[in-house]
C-alpha cells in the first residue's frame, strides 16, 4: 500500500497547538475590558473620587477659622483644580491622553502637595491638617481606571508618605493631633488602593468570562471537530500544492524534478494526508481545553476514541462548566497545583455499545469540600456520577448516556437558539 | 443566579474585606495611642473593634446580611461610647471617623447590589449619621466624623453600584463576542469539512504529489505535466469556491463525460488519471448507479487508492474493475494479475491502507477485503451500502 512513513512521521510532529485567536476576537476582548464596562467602572470610580475630594474640601473649609493669616491652603486647592481641569479638558479633546501630558500632569500634582504642606506645616497642634494634598491622592483614582494602575498607586503612596512624614515631624508640638494627621495621610492612598483592586478584579473577571464564552463555542460543533486552525492550514496546504502543481504543469519546473522540489512535493503530500484524515478522534472537548487560557494549563484529556463527541449539547455544556469551576477556584498559597485529568473509556460490558461510555475525572490538588456546589449540578447533567475521595483529591466516575438519535452540532441543532454563559 | 453575578459578588466582597479590615484595624490603632482613651474605653473599644473585624470576615466570606448589620452596629457602639465620653480628643475623634467612614461603610460595597440594596445602604448610612448627630447634640463637635462617614458611605456605595453596572454591561458584550466567535468557528469547521470532503480531488492531488516526490520517475514527462496542470486547475476551482457539493446524489457511471470545468467525480476521471500514468483500467459491470454523494466519494476514493497500489506495487500495467450491485450493497472488485503478496505480512493498520481505504469506507458504513497470494495477483473487494 502507499508509503506510510512520511505521513506517520508528520503525524508525530504535528503537535496540537493553541490557535492564535483571530485578530477580530482579540480586539473584541480588549474592547470589552477597556471601553465597554471598563468605561462604566471608570465613571463609578470618578464619582467616588469626587465625593472624597469634596469631603476634603469641606474639611478645609471647616478648618478656615484656624488658618494663620497668609498660610491658608487655598493656593494648593487652586493648583489642584488647575491640574484636574487641564486633565479633564485634555481627556475631552483627545480620547487618548498623550504620555507626555500624563507625566506633566502627574508632576503637576507636586504643586498642590508642596503648597499644602508648606501652608499647614507646624500647625498640626492647632488642628490644621493638609487637605488639598490628600485630595490629590483621590484625584489619582480615575487615573488608575483610565491609565495603568501601578503609577497612580505609587504616586499616591508618595503623597501619603510625605503627609505622614509631615505629621510625624510635628509629634512634639501636635501630641494627639498626630493621629488625625496620619489618618489624613492614609486617606490619600486607601481610595487609590481600593480603586486598583476593583480595576484588577474587574479585568480578571472579564478575562475569565470571555475565555469561557469563547471556549463554549466548541460545544456546538459536530461529533468530531478539526478546530479553528485546521481549515486555515488545510487551505494553505492546498494553495502550496496548487502552486507546485501549476509550476510543474506549466513547465516552470522541469521533469525529472530537482531534489528540493521533489522533497517539497513529498512533505506537502504527507502533511495534506494527515490534515485530510485527522480530526476523527479530536473532539470539542480537546479543542475547548486547548483553546482556553485557563483550562489548557491544568486539564488533560485522554479520549482515544473521541467518545466525548457523542455527548449531547446539554451534556457538553455541563462538562465544560464543571471543568471550568474546578480550575476557577483561586488557589490559596503554595499548595499542590491543581490538576484535572479527564479519561473516556468504552464501557467494559459490551452488551449495548451504543448505550454510552464511562468517563472519569481525576481532580488532584483541591479538596472536595472546596469545590463550588454548582459543579455538582453541572456534573449531574452529564450523567449518573459517583465520587471517590482520595488522599490528594478525588475522582468522579460518570456513566455517560448517549442519545443515539440526537447529534449535537448537527445543522438543525446549530440553528437552535440556546442560552449562553449562565 | 448567574455565574457572573457570583463572580461579581466575590469581587465586591473582597473589596469590602480589605476596606473593613483596614477600618477596624485603623480604629484600634487610634485607641491604642498612649493617652488617647481611658483604660475602660480602650478595653471595650478594642474588643468591639476585634468583633467588628470578625464580623467583616464573616460577612465577606459568604455575603450573609446579619454579620453586615453587626458590623454597622458594632461600629456604632464604639462611636457612641467614644462620643459620649467626658473627654473627646483628636485620637478618639479619628477613631470614630474611621469607624464611620471606613469600617462600617465597607458593607455598602457588597450590599448595594442586592435586591433593594440601595434602599438598605441609604437607610444604614442615615442611621449612622443620625446617631452621630444625636451624640454630637449631646456633647461635642463631631462634624469631621459626620463628613468622613457621609463621604465613606457614598464612595463605597457608588463603587459597588458602578462595578455592578460595569460587569452587567461587560457580560452583554461577552455574550455578543461569544456568539460571533461561535459563528466563526462553525464557519471554519464547515470550510474544513468541505475541503476534507473534496476527497476525490485530494486523492488525485496526493497521487500526483507522490509521483513528483519520486521526481516523476516511471511516468512520461508529458503525461505527468498534464496531470499536474489538471490538478492545479482543480485546486484553483476549489479555492475560488466552485460548488463541491452539487447535489445529494450523484450518478456513478462509466459513460459520463469527464467535464473539464467541474470537479468531476465520475469513474471516467479516475480511468483517465491512471491511463496517463501508465495503468490501463478496464471497466466491467453495472451501468449507472445512484448513490449518495458521500458514499460515492468514499467508494471512488478507495478505488483510486487501490488502483494506485496496483500501479506502484503489482508490476503490471493493467487492472480490472468490476462493479456489481444487489438490493442492499454495491461491490467494486479491483483485480490485477500482478505479483501479489501475502496479506498477513502486510500490517493492516498501516496508515495508507487503514486510513485511505478502510477508514474511508467505514465512515459510510462500507468495508474492504483483500484476497492475494504471492505470484497469483490481488483482488480487493470494496463494499458500500445502498441508501
Amino acid at each position: 500500500m502507499s508509503d506510510p512513513a512520511p505521513a506517520a512521521r508528520s503525524r508525530a510532529e504535528h503537535q496540537f497547538r493553541r490557535p492564535a485567536r483571530s485578530a477580530r476576537t482579540v480586539r473584541a476582548a480588549a474592547d470589552v475590558r477597556e471601553s465597554h464596562g471598563g468605561r462604566r467602572l471608570a465613571t463609578g470610580i470618578t464619582i467616588a473620587a469626587v465625593v472624597i475630594v469634596l469631603a476634603h474640601l469641606v474639611h478645609a473649609i471647616a478648618q478656615a477659622p484656624y488658618f494663620l493669616i497668609g498660610r491658608a491652603p487655598w493656593p494648593a486647592w487652586i493648583a489642584l483644580g488647575a491640574v484636574v481641569g487641564v486633565g479633564v479638558i485634555a481627556r475631552f479633546v483627545s480620547r487618548v491622553l498623550p504620555d507626555w501630558l500624563y507625566l506633566v500632569l502627574l508632576a503637576g500634582l507636586v504643586a498642590p502637595l508642596w503648597l499644602d504642606v508648606s501652608a499647614t506645616a507646624g500647625q498640626l497642634g492647632s488642628g490644621v491638617m493638609p487637605t488639598a494634598a490628600a485630595a490629590a491622592g483621590a484625584v489619582l483614582m480615575p487615573v488608575a481606571a483610565i491609565r495603568g494602575s501601578r503609577v497612580p498607586l505609587i504616586a499616591a503612596s508618595v503623597i501619603a508618605a510625605v503627609l505622614a512624614t509631615e505629621a510625624l515631624l510635628q509629634v512634639e508640638s501636635a501630641k494627639l493631633f498626630v493621629v488625625p494627621g496620619l489618618a489624613v495621610a492614609a486617606s490619600a492612598v486607601l481610595p487609590v488602593l481600593l480603586a486598583t483592586l476593583a480595576i484588577s478584579g474587574f479585568r480578571r473577571l472579564v478575562g475569565r468570562e470571555l475565555d469561557l464564552s469563547l471556549v463554549q463555542s466548541t460545544v456546538g460543533t459536530a461529533r468530531s471537530a478539526v478546530g479553528m486552525r485546521a481549515s486555515e492550514e488545510l487551505a494553505q496546504l492546498d494553495f502550496d500544492a496548487e502552486t507546485l502543481l501549476d509550476d510543474v504543469g506549466s513547465g516552470r519546473i522541469m521533469i525529472p524534478l530537482p531534489p528540493d522540489a521533489a522533497e517539497l512535493a513529498g512533505s506537502l503530500a504527507a502533511r495534506l494526508r494527515v490534515r485530510l484524515i485527522e480530526g476523527r478522534t479530536d473532539t470539542w472537548l480537546r479543542h475547548a481545553v486547548t483553546e482556553s487560557a485557563y483550562l489548557s494549563h491544568r486539564v488533560t484529556v485522554d479520549d482515544p476514541l473521541g467518545s466525548a463527541g457523542l455527548l449531547s449539547q446539554e451534556q457538553r455544556d455541563g462538562l465544560l462548566l464543571a471543568l471550568w469551576l474546578f480550575v476557577a477556584e483561586p488557589q490559596k498559597g503554595a499548595g499542590p497545583t491543581l490538576r484535572v485529568h479527564v479519561a473516556c473509556r468504552e464501557r467494559s460490558d459490551d452488551s449495548d455499545p451504543d448505550a454510552g461510555f464511562d468517563m472519569s475525572i481525576d481532580v488532584s490538588g483541591v479538596a472536595r469540600r472546596r469545590v463550588d456546589p454548582a459543579t455538582w449540578d453541572a456534573i449531574s447533567s452529564v450523567g449518573i456520577h459517583n465520587v471517590v475521595t482520595g488522599a490528594d483529591g478525588f475522582r468522579i466516575d460518570i456513566a455517560c448516556r448517549v442519545m443515539p438519535s440526537i447529534h449535537a452540532g448537527s445543522p438543525s441543532a446549530r440553528g437552535a437558539a440556546r442560552s449562553r454563559g449562565s | 443566579m448567574k455565574r457572573i453575578h457570583k463572580e461579581r459578588d466575590r469581587l465586591l466582597r473582597r473589596l469590602a474585606r480589605v476596606t473593613g479590615f483596614v477600618g477596624a484595624a485603623g480604629a484600634l490603632v487610634c485607641l491604642l495611642v498612649p493617652g488617647a482613651a481611658t483604660p475602660v474605653e480602650l478595653a471595650v473599644g478594642s474588643v468591639l473593634c476585634v468583633i467588628v473585624a470578625v464580623l467583616v470576615g464573616m460577612h465577606t466570606a459568604r455575603g450573609a446580611l446579619l454579620p453586615a448589620l453587626g458590623v454597622v452596629a458594632g461600629s456604632m457602639a464604639v462611636m457612641v461610647m467614644l462620643g459620649t465620653a467626658s473627654v473627646v480628643d483628636a485620637a478618639t475623634t479619628t477613631a470614630m471617623a474611621i469607624l464611620g467612614g471606613v469600617a462600617s461603610a465597607s458593607v455598602a460595597i457588597p450590599l448595594v447590589v442586592h435586591h433593594r440594596g440601595r434602599l438598605l445602604v441609604t437607610a444604614l448610612a442615615a442611621t449612622v449619621l443620625g446617631m452621630i448627630w444625636i451624640v454630637a447634640a449631646w456633647s461635642h463637635d463631631l462634624r469631621a466624623v459626620a463628613v468622613a462617614t457621609a463621604a465613606g458611605w457614598a464612595a463605597c456605595g457608588v463603587l459597588g453600584a458602578w462595578i455592578d453596572r460595569a460587569i452587567a454591561h461587560a457580560a452583554d458584550r461577552i455574550d455578543e463576542v461569544g456568539r460571533a466567535h461561535e459563528a466563526e468557528r462553525l464557519a471554519s469547521e464547515l470550510e474544513a469539512q468541505q475541503r476534507q470532503d473534496a476527497r476525490v480531488l485530494h486523492d488525485t492531488v496526493l497521487a500526483t504529489l507522490s509521483l513528483l516526490a519520486h521526481s516523476g520517475v516511471g511516468v512520461g514527462p508529458t503525461a505527468l505535466r498534464q496531470q499536474a496542470g489538471d490538478d492545479a486547475r482543480l485546486l484553483r476551482q476549489l479555492r475560488l469556491g466552485a460548488p463541491l457539493d452539487a447535489g445529494s446524489t450523484a450518478i456513478f457511471s462509466p459513460e459520463a463525460e469527464a467535464d473539464d470545468d467541474a470537479l468531476s467525480t465520475t469513474f471516467e476521471s479516475v480511468r483517465q488519471r491512471f491511463a496517463r500514468m501508465g495503468l490501463a483500467v478496464n471497466w466491467h459491470g453495472a451501468g449507472q448507479l445512484a448513490l449518495p454523494r458521500e458514499t460515492l466519494d468514499a467508494l471512488l476514493g478507495a478505488l483510486g487508492e487501490c488502483l494506485e497500489n496496483v500501479r506502484r506495487h503489482s508490476g503490471v500495467n493493467e487492472a480490472d474493475v468490476t462493479v456489481t450491485d444487489d438490493d442492499r450493497t454495491v461491490r467494486a472488485m479491483v483485480t490485477d494479475a500482478g505479483s501479489g503478496f501475502e496479506p498477513e505480512t502486510v500490517d493492516g493498520a498501516r496508515l495508507g491502507y487503514a486510513e485511505s481505504v478502510v477508514g474511508r469506507l467505514n465512515t459510510v458504513g462500507g468495508r474492504a477485503r483483500i484476497f492475494s497470494s504471492p505470484g497469483s495477483g490481488t483482488t480487493v473487494m470494496l463494499e458500500v451500502p445502498k441508501p
